[in-house]
């Protein structure tokens, strides 16, 4: 954990837990089918970043090697139950996205879904999952931003203030924050208005 | 598929104006200051919203809800609290103002939306 502020900060995700899955049955109703397709780009030994209950697991093919990582020991027992029958290809571990236990290189493909809202030092994360990524490797994000819209970003930020304190933070600069951790940003594709979107970055190093 | 979301969304938004009037009219009357009207309307409205967004996250997303959601609540609230204090008004005539405006709103976010979607140059 990176320091004082940070300490426990996954509480709030344990507590999310029960709730999860229900709270996010309308994305995966809605932009299920954007993330099978964006996810199947994913290559090799993957790593999937803060798999959460195991919503994102169904996401990828069978034969696909994926660590799922989540910091909330409450979030991965019930992704338990939606690993795949073959549990030699999908993997959970309990993992900070900023201080992963996995040596460099390990991973040909990162992904990432609605994570980056969530991680209290999303630069220090995204650094992290670079460190980790082989070189010419490629991270694939489904995240929520803050919107560039005059009277949407101001209020996001507004509304981030209450919404850190049980859930996630609404006002990210992912995109900002994806260049700042040293990715090569391949692609951005706006999916609601400019407030969800899909990014591939490639680790130039 | 796609329709029957696009449908919802509408009918949530109609709800959403729809409930902020209803809402507004049972707290704010006649001969209320007319700027107290309108905050109170605006604060009513976005209890509306919250509420709206709890009951539909279940088939919609916040990042859907939220940008129409605000905007209806806000507007329909003002100018509920505004009408309800200053004058008798016909609540039904209010009720589908705020139905229309609702439409109006949604209809201006998916124009908007349809303008954004899709690949971002990349530098």
């Amino acid at each position: 954990m990176t320091d004082k502020a940070n300490t426990n900060w996954w509480d709030k995700w344990d507590n999310a837990a029960k709730s999860f899955d229900l709270m996010n049955s309308g994305v995966e109703l809605r932009f299920g089918e954007r993330k099978r397709e964006w996810f199947a780009r994913a290559e090799g030994r993957t790593l999937l970043v803060a798999v959460g209950t195991g919503l994102d697991l169904q996401y990828f093919p069978q034969e696909q090697t994926v660590v799922g990582i989540d910091i909330s020991s409450k979030m991965l027992e019930k992704a338990q139950g939606k690993l795949s029958v073959d549990r030699n290809r999908q993997l959970l571990v309990r993992a900070d996205a900023q201080n992963l236990g996995f040596a460099d290189n390990t991973f040909d493909s990162v992904v990432t879904s609605c994570t980056f809202c969530s991680v209290p030092e999303p630069v220090a994360g995204l650094k992290e999952l670079r460190r980790v990524l082989k070189s010419g490797g490629k991270i694939l994000m489904f995240e929520h931003v803050r919107s560039n819209i005059f009277w949407m970003g101001p209020m996001m930020d507004i509304m981030s203030r209450v919404s850190r304190k049980f859930g996630p933070e609404l006002n990210r600069r992912t995109k900002e924050n994806v260049i700042k951790a040293g990715f090569k940003l391949t692609r951005e594709i706006n999916i609601y208005l400019d407030m969800v979107k899909l990014y591939e970055a490639v680790n130039p190093s | 598929m796609k329709i029957l979301f696009k449908i919802l969304d509408y009918l949530i938004s109609v709800f959403m104006g729809a409930g902020t009037v209803f809402t507004v009219s049972l707290v704010v009357g006649e001969g209320w200051n007319m700027f107290i009207a309108m905050f109170i309307g605006m604060l009513l409205g976005m209890i509306v919203m919250l509420l709206s967004v709890m009951l539909f996250v279940y088939v919609s997303t916040a990042f859907e809800l939220f940008p129409a959601g605000m905007l209806i609540t806000m507007f329909t609230g003002m100018a509920a609290g505004m009408l309800l204090s200053a004058d008798r008004i016909d609540f039904t005539v209010l009720l589908w103002a705020a139905i229309f405006l609702s439409i109006l709103i949604q209809l201006c976010i998916d124009i908007y939306n349809m303008k954004l979607k899709g690949e971002v140059p990349v530098d």
